[in-house]
């Protein structure tokens, strides 16, 4: 391979990288790979972040754009044809080589490529396809590649990409219609959940294929997932998480993940200008973590009568608030899906406490020493010992309790769940 | 006691040793002197020993961590297994369980971060390429790490140095040899630049967490990552980037809420929400019948309209109204309007400097002018829009148009109207290159004109 020319890589990176770091999604787990004899890269399982950016987000893959270019005039989004930004463009091997060279020096776990629409979605898609290909094909390469589906490219080319990828994914970019009206009129929701749909029917066919025989080709291992934009419109809570209750119902996603509106260089002036507050976001994956792993229904967490989160305290706590009939859960003898509701009780804590409970009578301490947050949990739960703060539980000034008024919130806590949404 | 004296197979021979003659833990010995045994009165022999495979696993973790304590800690465990409780391990809370939990998952933790935090450096050796690594673990885990590495990069040869003890890859087996301090590591990487890049740009300012960034990549491990050689000046650039970009100009009209165009008209004439204002003469706002059922928008005023204060009176509009005459359109009865209501313009370099030749409004005019645009359809509520040229329609479609190929198309998903259609500007067709191409772009707007008017006046938009 003769050696680009880095500074030219260096610049056009430093313009096409900047322009993806707006994209949430980060993971690379899910899939698996084995190194192929003549070539480098696997894949096992767990996704490893290979570094940390000062705003605290793990960088586990190259992400970047194949170009800034686009024809779309989406509001919210820095490369939008009306914005003023400088503009670059990689050729596929260009990425093909990025990708090699920070792979080999173990920065990254694979490759997540997404792009500005050039003169056609297809055409944009077309070139996408050509670097998973070509990294594959030619350089045997195992490691993660992640393909995001250029807005209406046409199902053939989607097909094609899951071929290559261990995740292809499509944007919904806003929760409903309306939004997308006003920040982004060339797009729809129909568009992306088209593709999220022709993704998850290849995705449930090669599962069966492979079922038949091991040497079906695998599409898309990692599956999907979806990236929403959080307060660049009013749309409320609870529109955006039935709104992704509804995506992980029909079409099998991963994850949801929610980019809090990040102001923006040359941002439109639709757009607010302050950034939403982090917190919302760090709340809405607390509440994603509920619909996904404690089996809440997103109209119990919000609903018309309080359509949005509340900033102050997690949504576990401000259900369990709402909820307190279902309270005391007696530690010693209730059912995993019980434990779950408990505010502070973690799944992993769950876990814990069902492996010691045939052996041992869980006392008040035992939970402490589990690192369970007992600040939070203690009015809720009856233990083998006396717990005195169970008693508070139907007093008026409950809330106050668990979250004193003046309480700091701690950015620390938020970006650690920020990041599993665990409670 | 040193580190080194034993390794977790040497333990696990020593540790049966003392569990088959009833050593109590507390008269064990574990430091590189081992042997002498007290004669305690109280000992259980365990004549067959059991070690559950969750002991053994959590044992080999443990054995790795750097801690004084851990032999005893593990014979302890394995003595409590046998001679007290079985389900020892079930109890998380016992404190020896909780303490051998704690050291596993801090040495797996470091295992892992191992696996993410080593940077490799491109070097030759014997002209063959090959990878060197010089990383600082928390624990000893060199052993235990290595393999991953072997897995992932096996096709070419690799060291990796630690302070504690080193691993070398040479295409067929794993082979380990002693530690070297971080001075004696001297590889460099040009490459390591081009990372730094994309670490710089791949950050958001906006959203500046240092506790977090910490948290998750402790400066314990940070002399040997390239990039954190930058993490200090980014930290320090982000209030100022966060402030230019708080302060890089924002431009939007100001739309009275509640109007009749005219009062409309009124404010837009006042308007001075953009640049624009300043250089042009007076805003030109659209007009024609407020019940029509067919908008034309068009760029932005020119030269004349400039002047005159009337949209498309001069040589383009001159061309339009021929087309709207051809397609038997009168053009009261239409709505004309621009995307953008000021002149943009620069002077010539005529000798006189007085000719002021029209410039394309950029996305941020279009932008600033647009809430002008959106009154008007409001008020007008036309059935069917029709664009002249790109601006236009990137302004009514939110993308790039291409006039040529989508002329003849009829969208119908916009938010603005039941459908929106785009045509050419009649300057395309004054600037066309050859009087076939004139012809012709004359041909198609007389004709989409005539499309985009009868359906706006079919009764029921069928489509
Ligand atoms: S071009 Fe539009 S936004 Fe700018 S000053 Fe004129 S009317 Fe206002």
């Amino acid at each position: 391979m003769s050696l680009p020319d880095w500074n030219s890589l260096k610049n056009k990176l430093s313009i096409l990288a900047d322009a993806a770091k707006y994209d949430a999604s980060c993971s690379s787990s899910g899939s698996q790979r084995k190194r192929d004899p003549k070539g480098m890269g696997n894949v096992e399982g767990m996704g490893i972040c290979h570094s940390y950016a000062p705003d605290g987000r793990c960088i586990s893959l190259l992400k970047i754009l194949m170009t800034n270019f686009c024809i779309f005039d989406c509001k919210y989004c820095i490369n939008r044809v009306s914005s003023d930004v400088k503009r670059a463009r990689f050729s596929p091997e260009e990425v093909v080589t990025l990708t090699l060279e920070f792979y080999r020096r173990n920065y990254i776990e694979g490759l997540f490529l997404s792009s500005g629409i050039m003169e056609s979605s297809d055409a944009t898609m077309e070139k996408l396809i050509q670097v998973a290909k070509t990294l594959r094909q030619v350089h045997k390469f195992q490691g993660y590649i992640h393909l995001k589906v250029v807005a209406g490219s046409s199902q053939e080319l989607i097909e094609e990409a899951g071929l290559w990828a261990d995740r292809v994914s499509a944007n919904i970019e806003m929760p409903v219609q309306p939004d997308l009206d006003l920040l982004a009129p060339a797009k729809t929701i129909d568009s992306a959940t088209t593709s999220m749909n022709q993704i998850a029917d290849k995705v449930a066919e090669s599962k069966e294929e492979q079922k038949k025989t091991f040497k079906a080709p695998k599409f898309a291992p990692a599956g999907q997932t979806t990236q929403m934009i959080v307060g660049a419109t009013p749309s409320s809570d609870a529109l955006i998480l039935s709104s992704s209750q509804s995506l992980y119902k029909k079409y099998g996603l991963r994850r949801v993940y929610y980019s809090a509106y990040s102001p923006i260089p040359h941002a439109d002036v639709l757009l607010p200008r302050e950034q939403p507050p982090l917190i919302r976001e760090n709340r809405l994956y607390q509440a994603d973590w509920l619909l996904r792993f404690y089996k809440f229904d997103a109209s119990e967490i919000v609903d018309d009568s309080s359509p949005n989160l509340a900033l102050d305290m997690d949504p576990k706590t401000a259900w369990a608030l709402r909820n307190r009939a279902f309270f005391p859960v007696d530690v010693n003898t209730a059912s995993r899906e019980e434990l779950l509701r408990v505010p502070g009780f973690g799944v992993r804590n769950v876990e814990r406490i069902l492996q010691m409970r045939p052996h041992r009578k869980i006392s008040l301490t035992d939970l402490t020493k589990l690192n369970v947050s007992l600040k939070r949990a203690k009015y809720f739960v009856v233990t083998s010992d006396h717990n005195p703060d169970v008693l508070l539980l139907d007093s008026a000034n409950l809330k106050s309790s668990i979250v004193p008024e003046h309480t700091q919130l701690s950015l620390f806590d938020l970006a650690t769940t920020a990041k599993t949404g665990e409670l | 006691m040193s580190l080194d004296s034993l390794d977790f197979e040497g333990w696990r021979s020593k540790a049966r040793e003392y569990l088959v003659q009833g050593t109590l833990p507390q008269d064990t010995s574990w430091g590189s002197e081992l042997g002498f045994v007290f004669e305690s009165a109280k000992k259980t022999p365990v004549t067959a020993p059991k070690v559950p495979k969750e002991f053994l696993e959590l044992a080999q973790a443990v054995s790795c961590a750097r801690d004084d304590d851990r032999w005893l800690l593990l014979y302890r465990l394995l003595y409590r297994l046998n001679v007290e409780n079985p389900q020892l391990l079930n109890i998380l809370v016992d404190d020896d369980v909780r303490k051998a939990q704690l050291l596993a998952k801090s040495v797996r933790r470091d295992i892992h971060k191992m696996h993410a935090f080593v940077r490799f450096k491109k070097t030759f050796i014997d002209g063959e390429e090959a990878y060197v690594a010089w990383h600082k673990p928390e624990h000893l885990i060199i052993k235990m790490a290595a393999p991953f590495f072997a897995r992932r990069f096996g096709d070419k040869p690799w060291s990796i140095f630690t302070p504690d003890g080193s691993a070398h890859w040479n295409l067929e087996e794993l082979s380990f040899s002693k530690g070297m301090p971080q001075e004696e590591f001297e590889h460099e990487d040009p490459f390591d630049e081009v990372w730094k890049t994309y670490y710089k740009s791949i950050f958001n300012p906006a959203r500046l967490k240092i506790k977090a960034m910490k948290a998750e990549m402790s400066p314990k491990y940070w002399s040997s990552l390239p990039e954190a050689e930058i993490i200090k000046d980014l930290i320090r650039d982000t209030p100022k980037r966060l402030q230019d970009m708080a302060e890089a100009p924002k431009y939007l009209a100001q739309v009275p809420t509640s109007y009749s165009w005219q009062d409309l008209k009124d404010a837009a004439a006042k308007c001075s929400a953009c640049p624009l204002a300043s250089k042009a003469t007076q805003t030109v706002f659209g007009e024609g019948s407020l019940e029509a059922d067919l908008m034309i928008v068009g760029e932005q005023p020119g030269d004349e309209e400039d002047l005159s204060g009337k949209a498309f009176v001069g040589p383009a509009g001159k061309v339009l109204a021929e087309a709207l005459e051809k397609a038997g359109i009168i053009r009261e009865k239409v709505y004309v309007t621009n995307a953008v209501k000021h002149f943009k313009w620069t002077a010539g370099e005529s000798p006189e400097g007085k000719a002021r030749i029209h410039k394309k409004p950029g996305g941020t005019e279009m932008h600033a002018c647009k809430p002008w645009l959106e009154a008007e359809i409001a008020l007008v509520k036309p059935k069917v829009i029709i664009a002249l040229g790109v601006t236009a329609g990137t302004a009514l479609y939110g993308r790039l148009v291409q006039v040529q190929s989508e002329r003849e198309r009829i969208n119908t998903k916009s938010a603005f109207a039941e459908a929106l259609t785009i045509t050419w500007h009649p300057s395309a067709i004054l600037r066309a290159m050859s009087e076939e191409e004139k012809l012709e772009r004359m041909q198609n707007l007389i004709s989409d004109l005539r499309k985009a008017f009868e359906l706006a006046t079919l009764k029921k938009l069928n489509l």
